[in-house]
């Protein structure tokens, strides 16, 4: 075997160990049973501040609890834990997201901040779990 | 400053190149799923990954799920970036090679 065979053996090897690296997708209900929570829990927060409601803050830190744990759940039974990957249009859509509550917190009042830092945060993380290991 | 690329000696058996491979796709891996994935065994597994961790490629953390004891694996950021160069190095010699072969006439 020549050094060059020896070298296109070796990638070939670590390609296919590259391969084998992919992570192992969530199951279908993972990511609505985290997103949603989240989204909920924001928007019973925003809910609060328009209201001045203690019962919808509450609410609001109970969803965001289950949202933890869930997705505590979800990360510590996986595998292979994967950086998450992302495309510029997903961080474009982010960021516009973030950007958009900045302004809403900026101009019009908190509770729509709330709503959308909570959409925000919410899409990006349906996207990433539901991806995992099928795009 | 761009860093020639360099095999690494570290790397150059096959079992050690593909354990470094693996983990360059993730964060961290448990120990049972990079042997299955891999078709290791438990101690070619665990040979492997002394000689890496000596080496300064990967660590090895131990950790639970519940009650249950896990083994996690990652690559070190010094590691990635010398198996990026030990592949760019195997590209450059793969490459080298089919531009020395001359061309046959018909």
């Amino acid at each position: 075997m020549t050094t060059a065979d020896r070298a296109r053996t070796d990638l070939r090897t670590a390609d296919a160990a590259l391969a084998a690296a992919r992570p192992d997708p969530f199951p279908r209900w993972v990511p609505p049973a985290v997103a949603v929570p989240y989204v909920a829990g924001f928007t019973c927060f925003a809910v609060a501040v328009w209201t001045g409601g203690l019962g919808w803050a509450i609410a609001g830190v109970g969803l965001c609890l289950v949202f933890f744990v869930l997705f505590l759940v979800a990360y510590l039974r996986m595998p292979v834990r994967s950086y998450p990957r992302r495309s510029r249009r997903q961080w474009a859509l982010e960021i516009g997201l973030l950007a958009a509550a900045v302004l809403g917190y900026l101009f019009v009042d908190e509770g729509v901040a709330l709503l959308l830092a909570g959409l925000a945060f919410g899409v990006v993380c349906y996207r990433q779990l539901s991806r995992q290991g099928r795009a | 400053m761009s860093r020639e690329p360099r095999l690494d000696p570290a790397v150059q058996h096959p079992t050690k190149l593909a354990v470094v491979a693996f983990l360059s796709g993730c964060a961290e891996a448990d120990f049972k799923t990079v042997r299955d994935r891999l078709e290791l065994t438990d101690s070619a597994l665990s040979r492997t990954l002394s000689g890496l961790e000596e080496s300064g490629h990967v660590t090895v953390r131990k950790g639970f799920v519940g009650k249950r004891p896990r083994t996690w694996v990652s690559l070190t950021g010094e590691g990635r970036t010398r198996l990026a160069s030990h592949l760019a190095a195997l590209q450059q010699i793969a490459a080298d090679a089919l531009a020395a072969v001359p061309e046959t006439t018909a």
